[in-house]
């Protein structure tokens, strides 16, 4: 049971963007449609889950014997920023329209708090490999949630009579605020599972 | 003495580094295997352009165009003939701001047809051969006509004509088929 | 020939029996004691108008409006002066005629069909002798409007015929497998005709629909039909022009009915009534138990027995818009339309009665006709002439300018629509003509309009909407510009009945909103369309060249072999020549 405890933990009670309030940045610059607003977080969640994975590989054989746990923000930047490389490649091969729509937010997503933060605190919780790639996969299927349902509001509001003052970025500060208000229900989620 | 502590931390490093040269050369090597194929993006651009193949955009028709576009040498505002309204669908497809028509090529205009003033004609065939779409039906010494409803409203007629007789006008008053 | 009741089709869709009941889910039901909660100040002012002078206050809409008592037909003569805006549903014609052309009934102005009609546009034909006064662009700049000066003439001409069977000389060897009956009714020059040459008649002389929608009649029959439909639904409120036909001509209007079952060779032919509307139904099983017994020979009488067993009576709910053609078609036979099907692609034709009745104009006197009823309404109407609103029987062509001054109506103090009530459409100039899509005409005097507010998101639209679309996501989609996206919603499925607008508390114009949006997509569309043509001819155009280039590099090498073997040649004479003169 404790998979479904990380997963409700990361998605819902502790969700990254709302909760943590870290990832604000693509959160706010890819949902402006929903098609890239996934393309988005399909992205992210690759990144995310091998980057927690290797993470926890690198902090538990190389760092933690060795000593070196200082050198601990430098080695998860690096695996990083080597994922978000292969991501970007891929992601210009597979499909050349959904790179060009994402432009900068792509290789945006190696300074991403959200994915770092992940790396982090993996090594923190987590006890085996098995549970860190799991951490990092609900993480990024929090991540990938909030921002489809963000973007998707976003698209009825760019098309509703939003008065002058608030069009734009004000009235989706905002929604995201009204969300994150309404995540906040989901404490205590974890407490009521078994 | 060199302690323990002491080569602990520079051997994490060099390990770190040996991975860092492995995540290296594994990208370099993938990204000359995975070459990007871009001609789906190309015919999504084509598709939103209006196949004029005036070449007032400065390219030689309009799948070039369509191509530097898709290559980021082209700004999407160089089409005079879709307007205003074609350079917000590329906007929309992109996902790039919409931008004025470049100041330096031709207005838009609605859609004209070319009209050749048949008893000014010579038969010379030089604007048949002009025509991109093939619209333009004769023979030599035979008289030309434009095809009212072929016709782009490209132009690439007029400045071949030896004798200047093609107008370009409203295709409601020419015909409605 | 039967009556049957409703399918269970309608019933789902709650259908009315003049009982008074809650609005159904799919369009309106317009029963008296619902006129007032409706939101269209035009709408209510002809209702309060309406119960005021209603001898049956029970039903009023339906009482003054379709009982025969008030059901005459008012002729009105042929105006000075006739006007023509050269367009078929949104194309603009070419006027092939000139200023001073003198014009026979029947002569067109603008360019005749091709042979092979793929994009067939219908000529736009005068309607009596006359002679071109002038040729102008209308208001809007997009159509050409001829003015024809009435000149009357002695000559009896009925040669109208005689150009269709000219010009109608197929040499297609179908004409002899399909046998066309001459039926009794039929004009001597009519009869001689062969089915191919019949349809080229029809085409040629131009008939649309009567119901509003004005598609050519030839379009839409002339194919393989199964089900033939005729729609004498006239669902919308005030409108009485098919009523006041049956009411007057109904032997006349079933010999139409029978010419079309005749000439499409429809395996059945459905006539639809509202329920409220049995008299109706009741004249024309008159009519056919009449056309039975009248003719005694018989061959005749086989032919129009076979046709009259074809034929039935369905009365279906009075619901609005049961006369659209989609909804009419889905409660008939239950098959539901998609959104690019036409009626065509399931064997199915649907008609109006006054398209049927002048087809039988054309079969029985050679020419089509030459006029058309349609119905005056509003509240203006109770200040005219007449007194009332009328139905009146005028030549196509007549200015709305005449009609208003025969009405003795001041054009200038009262709102028109052409159309019905619920979805006609408001005009601001009198710049126009009766033609074949005018079925009615609503004067209003009402100018107050009342005010626009926003969407409060109350979703009565969607309620009402019968094509089950979202009016209230279109009209966000709409208003913020995202075309995409009303695509998506499905706009041009729309039917532009106008439900919307009439439970609208906000009174937004929504049906307008959709009519322009409509429009712009469909002229994108056709840029599209020119758009993918050109690219095909810019590629086959490179085909060509390509070819030619290539056949020309081989021209070439070809010729530059030649040489060579010339060469060849020649040294080996000389050789050889050498050789003799060694020998001797």
């Amino acid at each position: 049971m404790s998979w479904l405890l990380i997963l409700a933990s990361t998605v819902f009670v502790n969700n990254f963007v709302l909760a943590r309030f870290l990832g604000l940045c693509p959160f706010m610059g890819v949902s402006k449609s929903i098609d890239t607003a996934l393309g988005m977080g399909l992205a992210t969640t690759f990144v995310l889950t091998l980057a927690a994975a290797a993470s926890y590989l690198v902090e538990t054989y190389i760092l933690v014997p060795l000593n070196a746990t200082f050198l601990r923000t430098i080695a998860f930047i690096l695996i990083i920023a080597a994922l978000v490389q292969f991501t970007e490649l891929w992601l210009r091969y597979a499909s050349p329209l959904m790179h060009r729509l994402l432009g900068l937010y792509l290789p945006l997503i190696t300074t991403n708090c959200a994915v770092l933060g992940v790396a982090l605190l993996t090594v923190r919780q987590n006890d085996s490999l098995a549970e860190a790639a799991f951490f990092g996969f609900g993480a990024a299927l929090g991540f990938c949630l909030v921002l489809v349902l963000f973007a998707a509001l976003r698209e009825r509001i760019d098309a509703s009579d939003v008065p002058q003052p608030f069009r734009g970025s004000a009235i989706a500060m905002i929604t995201a605020g009204m969300m994150s208000l309404a995540f906040m229900g989901f404490a205590g989620m974890d407490r009521a599972l078994p | 003495m060199i302690s323990a502590s002491t080569i602990q931390p520079l051997l994490a490093a060099l390990l770190l580094c040996l991975l860092a040269i492995i995540a290296a050369s594994l990208l370099h090597h993938l990204s000359r295997k995975l070459v990007s194929d871009d001609s789906d993006l190309v015919d999504r651009i084509d598709a939103l352009l209006p196949q004029t193949q005036c070449a007032q955009c400065e390219y030689p028709g309009c799948r070039p165009y369509a191509e530097a576009i898709a290559a980021g040498t082209a700004e999407i505002n160089r089409c005079p003939p879709g307007g205003p309204a074609g350079i917000e669908a590329l906007a929309t497809l992109l996902g790039r701001e919409v931008i004025p028509l470049d100041s330096s090529l031709q207005e838009h205009k609605p859609a004209l047809a070319a009209l050749i003033r048949e008893d000014e004609c010579i038969g010379c065939t030089l604007c048949i051969h002009a025509c991109p779409v093939d619209a333009i039906v004769g023979a030599s010494r035979q008289m030309h006509t434009v095809i009212a409803s072929h016709c782009t409203g490209c132009e690439l007629c007029l400045p071949p004509c030896p004798v200047d007789c093609i107008d370009l006008v409203n295709p409601l008053q020419q015909s409605a088929t | 020939m039967s009556t049957s009741s409703p399918n269970n089709k309608a019933e789902e869709t709650g259908g009315a029996n003049g009982t008074g009941q809650v609005k159904s889910t799919r369009g309106l039901s317009l029963v008296a004691d619902q006129w007032n909660t409706l939101r269209n100040p035009v709408l209510k002012l002809m209702h309060l108008h309406e119960t005021s002078s209603a001898t049956n206050a029970t039903n009023a809409t339906t009482a003054v409006k379709k009982s025969p008592a008030h059901l005459d037909i008012i002729n009105i003569p042929s105006p000075r002066q006739l006007q023509f805006t050269l367009s078929y549903r949104g194309t603009a014609l070419r006027a092939t005629v000139s200023v001073g052309q003198q014009l026979e009934r029947g002569d067109s102005l603008t360019e005749q069909l091709p042979t092979n009609p793929k994009n067939a546009l219908p000529p736009i034909l005068s309607p009596t002798t006359a002679v071109v006064k002038s040729i102008e662009r209308t208001a809007c700049k997009k159509y050409t409007k001829v003015i024809l000066s009435v000149t009357h003439s002695d000559k009896n001409v009925n040669q109208d015929l005689q150009h269709n069977t000219t010009s109608g000389n197929s040499t297609n060897n179908k004409t002899s497998s399909a046998q066309a009956s001459a039926l009794p009714w039929y004009c001597e020059q009519w009869k001689l005709l062969s089915w191919e040459q019949r349809w080229r008649a029809v085409r040629d002389s131009s008939i649309r629909g009567h119901g509003g929608g004005g598609f050519l009649l030839a379009d839409k029959a002339n194919r393989t039909i199964e089900t033939m439909i005729i729609n004498a639904v006239e669902c919308e409120p005030l409108i009485s022009c098919d009523a006041a036909l049956i009411n007057h001509h109904s032997a006349e209007v079933l010999l139409g009915i029978i010419s079309i079952m005749e000439l499409s060779d429809c395996r059945r032919c459905i006539i639809a009534f509202e329920t409220g509307d049995e008299w109706q139904a009741e004249l024309l099983q008159k009519a056919i138990s009449d056309l039975q017994r009248q003719y005694e020979n018989p061959q005749e009488q086989q032919t129009i027995q076979r046709l009259c067993d074809r034929l039935s009576v369905l009365m279906v709910p009075a619901v609005y818009p049961q006369g659209a053609e989609r909804i009419l078609i889905e409660t008939v036979t239950g098959i539901k339309l998609r959104e690019n099907e036409l009626p065509g692609d399931h064997n199915i034709c649907c008609t109006n009665v006054a398209t049927c009745h002048a087809l039988y104009h054309l079969g029985h006197k050679g020419h089509p006709p030459t006029q058309r009823i349609m119905t005056m309404t509003g509240d203006a109407m109770y200040e005219s002439v007449w007194g009332t609103p009328v139905n009146i029987q005028t030549v196509y062509g007549t200015p709305l300018n005449t009609l208003l001054e025969t009405a003795g109506i001041d054009a200038g103090k009262v709102r028109i629509q052409l159309g019905g009530p619920v979805c006609g459409v408001q005009i601001d100039s009198l710049d126009h003509a009766v033609d074949a899509s005018s079925n009615c005409l609503v004067i209003s005097k009402s100018q107050t309009i009342e005010q626009t507010d926003n969407c409060i998101r109350c979703g009565n639209c969607a309620d009402a909407c019968p094509a089950s679309l979202l009016p209230q996501q279109l009209h966000l989609a709409i208003s913020s510009g995202n075309r995409s996206l009303a695509k998506t919603y499905n706009l041009s499925a729309c039917l532009e009945c106008g439900c919307c607008d009439l439970v609208c508390p906000s009174n937004i114009p929504l049906t307008a909103q959709f009519r322009d949006a409509r429009k712009i997509a469909d002229e994108e569309k056709i840029k599209a369309d020119n758009a993918a043509l050109a690219l095909e001819r810019y590629e086959a155009r490179k085909i060509r060249l390509e070819k030619r280039e290539a056949e020309r590099r081989e021209l070439r090498q070809q010729r530059k072999l030649n040489t060579d073997d010339k060469a060849l040649k020649k040294k080996k004479i000389a050789e050889a020549l050498a050789r003799a003169r060694k020998k001797n």
